[in-house]
């Protein structure tokens, strides 16, 4: 299901199990959670066949038709964080996270674009030369 | 730091230790005041600090409940976070991005120059931009400014270099990587900025200004200030005669006590501030105090804001540097043929994967999205910061039946936006789109507004006190020994971010409550 909500077919099966990880965590610490998750994912079950064995379309199609439902929206809204909060996501993303670590990127890209022409200086001074007192 | 007794009168309570609060408590104990601080959140540092999206709006944000209605998306989309603002040691200067832009003269007053806005409550600032000017020139300084006092402009990132191209493009011609106050070199015993790109998570090099590092440590260094952080406010009291006499708030361990004082200075925030004064109400004032205007929690002003996005063939990394070293401010000024009042800026603006992900399109789902998510690296973005009406109806008012954690009615915050807001909106869309459009964007998003971090006018600065709850000093009409010290004071939104009025205002005040109180008028 969540494979469905947010479609990257880069990511690996193990990056949409953290967000069950995560959606059985809450359901632990809260049983109307747990009951919502439950009486959702059996809901999806319904009809002549299981939701696994549906093929992707219809899959779409039976979240399409649920989406407004809290069961949906409590999956969606936990995934849209879960998901896309995660170090080996942000990889396949080519975004780097934290900067801290490496002194900020003043001396790692910041302004390294070179598909448009630069600035002139009275727009865009030049940096520093050093960052130390 | 001194531990002032609870039953010590003679103390100046501030609440609130953000742009104003904490700006006001330096200035005062410069002046050799005694000054309690009272600040709701917890003292964060440099290491405590996180460059984390989701980690550091848990840290630093203010996540009491609160509720929303009006027709505004906020209130459709988060309907219970009206605002993203801080509970923290320094309020929201550590989680703001630094833009310092000046009000324009006739922002100041709206009531006399626009025409043609019905349905609003406009109304001219008591005071005039020549008023500010000295106190403007001090802020500045203070803050270590940008372009001003000397200091060099930040160096342009990628994602401002995509705004410099396209805005100058379509004809923009005050295209510059803006009034900052970040340290382009270093200054006032900080460093000069590492390009980090979490401005929003807290400065981890102290290149950004803010209180936390700042005002604070200054105030404290003078031996005067006694700052009780993790201590919420609940009620003002006032004596028979219609004094304020101290504040009852939950200290550190729950523990309601009451901390008597001189005058109170009241910083929260424009939520919290006019929901104190609500909550604060009494068989002598039963609308809450200085309410005799019935303005208090009235015309919350949040900006025309919005969002937009371009998508590019090549990279950008829109995330690495300064969140908003970026400006276009072309659109500021008064052109009503643009077919709306006021004007706005257009800001660079970034966010990383995980906080996109949740803001770029609220709600949204499938292939489509999935696939605007996968274009992150050459993404860049830009925000619009524009005057918004105000309107008595858009207000904080106290929730009917819903209590937080101390007993206390929690705000509702309530919005629609006029029609010049509207306007002016979808213009600065157009704009946005058009900017990107002209360096080669393949898709542009326009995203609606976000939780306010612009949050005003809710104890508006008034002439009479018929129309407003503070004069020009932001000393209530009611009570003489009752402050309002934050953003609740515009009386106008205008279209400048607005932290260093709110700075300006503070040092102001300090002057004008330390006369007071050397005259023994209060």
């Amino acid at each position: 299901m969540s494979r469905q909500i947010y479609p990257h077919d880069r990511l690996a099966d193990s990056s949409y199990a953290k967000v069950a990880q995560d959606l059985d965590a809450e359901a632990q610490a809260a049983p109307d959670v747990a009951r919502l998750l439950h009486e959702g994912l059996a809901s999806l079950d319904q009809g002549e066949k299981k939701f696994v064995d549906l093929s992707p379309q219809q899959q779409l199609e039976a979240l399409k038709r649920i989406e407004n439902s809290p069961f949906f929206q409590k999956v969606r809204s936990t995934e849209v964080v879960s998901l896309y909060n995660s170090p080996e996501v942000w990889k396949q993303f080519g975004y780097a996270g934290s900067s801290y670590e490496i002194g900020g990127y003043l001396k790692h890209g910041f302004d390294d674009l070179k598909w448009l022409p630069d600035p002139p200086e009275s727009a865009s001074p030049k940096p520093a030369q050093s960052s130390h007192r | 730091m001194p531990q002032y007794d609870l039953n010590d009168d003679s103390v100046i309570l501030i609440i609130g230790s953000g742009a104003g609060g904490g700006t006001l408590a330096n200035e005062l104990c410069q002046k050799g005041m005694k000054v309690v601080l009272l600040e709701a959140g917890a003292r964060q540092s440099f290491s405590t600090m996180q460059n984390d999206e989701w980690a550091a709006f848990q840290q630093l944000s203010w996540l009491d409940k609160r509720t929303t209605s009006g027709s505004w998306r906020v209130a459709k989309d988060f309907p219970n976070l009206p605002a993203w603002i801080c509970k923290t040691v320094g309020g929201t200067t550590v989680h703001w991005a630094g833009a310092s832009l000046r009000l324009q003269e006739h922002e100041f007053k709206i009531a006399t120059v626009y025409s043609g806005i019905s349905g609003a409550n406009l109304l001219d600032w008591p005071i005039t931009l020549k008023d500010l000017e000295p106190y403007y020139e001090k802020a500045e300084s203070k803050m270590g400014v940008t372009r001003t006092n000397d200091i060099p402009g930040l160096p342009g990132n990628n994602n401002f270099k995509v705004l410099y191209n396209g805005a100058t493009r379509i004809g923009y011609k005050k295209v510059h990587t803006g009034r900052m106050a970040i340290n382009s070199r270093p200054r006032d015993n900080r460093l000069s900025c590492w390009q980090m790109g979490f401005c929003f998570q807290g400065c981890r090099s102290g290149a950004k200004w803010s209180t936390l590092y700042t005002e604070i440590p200054r105030a404290e260094a003078t031996g005067k200030l006694d700052l009780r952080p993790q201590s919420q406010a609940l009620q003002v009291q006032h004596d028979d005669g219609g004094k304020v006499t101290g504040v009852l708030y939950a200290d550190k361990d729950g523990k309601q006590v009451v901390q008597k004082a001189r005058a109170v200075c009241v910083a929260c925030n424009s939520i919290e501030t006019p929901r104190l004064l609500l909550n604060s109400k009494s068989s002598k004032f039963p609308d809450g105090l200085a309410n005799s205007s019935g303005q208090v929690g009235r015309n919350y002003m949040r900006h025309t804001t919005g969002s937009v996005y371009g998508v590019f063939k090549q990279p950008v990394h829109m995330d690495r540097g300064t969140v908003m070293a970026g400006i276009v401010q072309d659109e500021t000024e008064l052109n009503t043929k643009r077919g709306f009042a006021g004007g706005f800026e257009l800001e660079t603006i970034s966010l990383h994967l995980p906080f996109l992900a949740a803001f770029l399109n609220p709600g949204a789902w499938g292939r489509d999205f999935a696939w605007a998510m996968e274009q992150y690296p050459n993404m860049a973005g830009m925000w619009i910061v524009g005057e918004d009406m105000p309107q008595e109806t858009n207000r904080v008012s106290l929730h009917p039946t819903e209590k937080d954690q101390h007993g206390m009615p929690i705000p509702n915050v309530h919005y629609d936006d006029h029609p010049n807001d509207v306007a002016m909106r979808e213009y600065a869309f157009k704009k946005g789109a058009a900017v990107y459009e002209a360096v080669g964007a393949t898709r542009t998003v326009a995203v609606p507004p976000y939780p306010s971090t612009h949050n005003l006018g809710t104890c508006r600065m008034s002439d009479k006190s018929g129309n407003g709850v503070c004069n020009k000093w932001g000393q209530t009409h009611d009570i003489k020994n009752l402050f309002i010290s934050d953003g609740s004071q515009f009386t106008t939104s205008a279209a400048e971010n607005p932290t260093l009025t709110i700075v300006t205002l503070a040092i102001r005040q300090a002057d004008y409550v330390a006369e007071e109180c050397r005259k023994q008028n209060i």
